[in-house]
């Protein structure tokens, strides 16, 4: 069987090409690590097939970073596989380096000339140059995919066996003579017109807030409000066909019941949400996609350094934003395994989009006026306790790496059909979710809150198993003012996947598919799920805070070690706790209007942070200027 | 004159000499980036703050913090 190793520099379009080859969908963008670790496939196209691998990017053999790792320790141990190194035409004179090494290893090389129409040079003569096969290909197309295979496959290369060593210096030398004989034109980095505006000292982070709030507007505001209210008439027109079909057929009432009750408003109310969350992971993608967030990485590391993380850490916590379990994947790329760890802390506090329908359920059952702004205050204030975790965290365990090297990629503007694509996926992604997960945990529920110990078919609530099993849990929650068991229970199948939250509650209210009766049922206090709007307000800070769904917990656990995803879960959950609760108690103070009291507990705290911060200043005095400095790290004078 | 990296102020541009022997992985990895005796270099950008460099070398543009760029000798 054929096998083929795809490897090149980072951004050079490896993952595109492998698309096209195997017509996947994998994530591709402007920006280096978006591949982490090796994807294999089977491949069929035209006459050829066989198994393709996708590497992560590399500049060259001698890797360190761990996602690196994952490339060259592929490729040595498949040392009879068929190597493609992909080489952009338009940095040549960085990307070669990488195929001669490869060819100094002793591998079948070919390279593959992406975007060759945009540089005209005699690629046969750069191929006797380099002794390397040449092949111009676009990645996009399959019909340069088919030619490349055929030369890679059929033709018997002219590679040499035999391994040479050589310094990367003298490499550089024999590509910048090469390229000097075919007239490869010299190109230097230019800066487009936006960069101005992004690398200005004022104004980098004042647009950055603006974008995000731009985002946060498009998807949580009206546009967004609009396709979500689509949707879910749509839905319930289906569902309520549904539903007569089902009368018609007469199926038994218990199978009607788990199918209307269960099934269909567990995965309705989740469906309702899917226009939102395309919009969030489109804009992001953009952003990412455009190469603004390296321009935002390059301008924040110094702040983010303070508060123990990188500047490439805000990659991982806007993709966090999407989900946090596949975020929590691209951490690898940091340099240090300290800012690792940090970075993998912080993620939880960048709330994942499987969250947003909680939000915006609540929002619209208590608090309709103010539903933009609360849910920008929620992920405001899950930044702020972000900084302060990270901060804390770094003071704990000093990092002294500190090294930050990273490539700044050119602004790209991304084609309309990619964006069509990208949100085609994603719709899809989120749908197999659905499909998979969400369906069984539904029926999981359905049948925890209709049927008793015994089996039999529950006629009140408070036979269920599902009510006697909350039973028990509920006095835990009480302090913090969830102790009906339906919320409990909501909270608790939240951990398997985060959009169980809204399906569980929906499922155990018996609402099938209509988000405006469920948003008023959870303020009507007969209902099973109710809310006072203090409980509400730490329901909110629960979710916001409360540990990531297990599979984010798992690859947290794979990336950083067992006893850090332990650690992770149940810092999570007490911070959660403990936050929820002081929300429950100010916000039940407010509400019967004691704002005196309130008002003189934010003082005493007010005056205690200033007595540990005034305390801290003395402990760090300087010694060179005898404190004038106020225990500044760096003192001038010293 | 031999200089730092580091010393160079923004838009100006600078050939390499030398790169000064430090830990192992940063300096393979400043070298597969291209940063080799004989290559020039053009500082683009500092950042305010946290003074990371943005340079751009062999033709494309490359982030390195402050104290990796005084591992960097250059002559101008």
């Amino acid at each position: 069987m054929n096998s083929i190793i795809l490897i090149g520099n980072p951004n050079t379009g490896k993952t595109t090409l492998f698309n096209t080859i195997t017509g996947k969908n994998n994530r591709v963008g402007n920006w280096h690590g978006i591949t982490v670790a090796e994807a294999e496939s089977k491949f069929s196209l035209a006459e050829f097939s066989g198994q393709i691998v996708d590497l992560p990017g590399i500049y060259s053999l001698a890797s360190f970073s761990p996602e690196e790792k994952v490339a060259t320790d592929y490729l040595f141990s498949h040392k009879n596989s068929k190597v493609i190194c992909i080489c952009d035409a338009n940095s040549l004179r960085r990307n070669l380096l990488l195929a001669i090494e490869l060819k100094n290893a002793g591998f079948f090389v070919t390279i593959a000339m992406n975007m060759a129409k945009e540089v005209n040079i005699d690629y046969k003569k750069l191929q006797e140059l380099l002794q390397i096969k040449v092949v111009p290909i676009d990645a996009r197309k399959k019909q340069s995919a088919i030619c490349l295979l055929k030369e890679t496959i059929l033709v018997e290369q002219p590679t040499c066996h035999d391994k040479k060593s050589a310094t990367i210096e003298q490499i550089f030398g024999v590509i910048d003579h090469s390229l000097s004989v075919v007239n490869y034109p010299q190109k230097t980095y230019g800066t487009s017109k936006l960069d101005k505006f992004f690398y200005n000292k004022f104004l980098s982070v004042p647009i950055f807030l603006v974008i995000m709030l731009a985002i946060f507007w498009i998807t949580f505001g009206p546009v967004g409000s609009f396709l979500t209210g689509l949707v879910s008439n749509a839905f319930s027109f289906f569902s309520d066909r549904i539903n007569d079909g089902l009368i018609k057929i007469s199926i038994s009432p218990w199978a009607h019941s788990l199918i209307t009750g269960g099934i269909l408003s567990g995965v309705g109310v989740v469906v309702c949400f899917l226009p939102q969350i395309v919009l969030l992971n489109l804009c992001l993608s953009f952003l990412e996609d455009v190469g603004y967030l390296s321009r935002v990485a390059f301008m924040l590391d110094g702040r983010l350094k303070k508060i123990g993380l990188s500047g490439k850490s805000i990659m991982s916590i806007l993709l966090g934003l999407g989900c946090t379990a596949s975020a929590m994947l691209t951490i690898r790329a940091l340099d240090s395994p300290q800012k690792r760890k940090n970075t993998a802390l912080v993620l939880p506090f960048a709330s994942c989009n499987a969250k947003l329908p909680i939000y915006l359920l609540i929002c619209s059952a208590f608090f309709v006026k103010y539903k933009f702004l609360i849910v920008f205050g929620l992920y405001l204030f899950s930044i702020i306790l972000g900084v302060v975790v990270s901060y804390v965290a770094s003071k704990i365990s000093k990092s002294n790496s500190e090294h930050f090297i990273m490539e700044m990629p050119p602004i790209r503007w991304q084609s309309p059909k990619k964006t069509i694509k990208n949100a085609l996926f994603t719709c899809l992604d989120f749908l197999k979710r659905v499909g998979a997960s969400i369906i069984l945990c539904s029926v999981v529920i359905w049948v925890l809150s209709n049927l008793t110990f015994s089996f039999a078919y529950a006629s009140k609530t408070e036979d269920s198993i599902l009510y006697a099993l909350s039973h028990i849990l509920s006095p835990v929650f009480a302090p913090v003012g969830l102790n009906r068991p339906t919320i409990v229970v909501a909270l608790l199948t939240g951990m398997s996947a985060k959009e169980m939250v809204v399906a569980s509650l929906s499922i155990s209210n018996g609402i099938v598919g209509d988000l405006n009766a469920l948003a008023v049922s959870l303020s009507n206090p007969a209902s099973s799920a109710f809310f006072s709007p203090s409980s509400a307000i730490s329901f909110l800070m629960f979710v916001l805070l409360y540990s990531p769904c297990f599979s984010a917990i798992i690859v947290a656990g794979k990336e950083l070690g067992k006893k850090f995803a332990c650690f992770m879960f149940f810092f999570q959950f007490a911070l959660a706790y403990s936050i929820s609760m002081v929300a429950y108690f100010v916000s039940n103070l407010l509400i019967s209007g004691r704002w005196i009291e309130v008002l003189s507990i934010a003082f005493v705290l007010a005056l205690a942070m200033l007595v540990v911060i005034k305390y801290k200043r003395r402990k760090n005095l300087c010694k060179a200027c005898k404190g004038q400095c106020y225990g500044a790290v760096y003192c001038n004078r010293k | 004159m031999d200089k730092l990296l580091s010393d160079i102020k923004e838009n100006q541009t600078a050939t390499i000499s030398k790169l000064i022997e430090t830990n192992n992985a940063v300096l393979s990895r400043l070298k597969e980036y291209g940063l080799v005796a004989g290559e020039k270099v053009r500082v683009i950008k500092i950042a305010p703050k946290s003074e990371v460099y943005l340079i751009s070398v062999r033709g494309f543009a490359l982030c390195i913090d402050k104290e990796t760029t005084k591992k960097v000798i250059v002559c101008e």
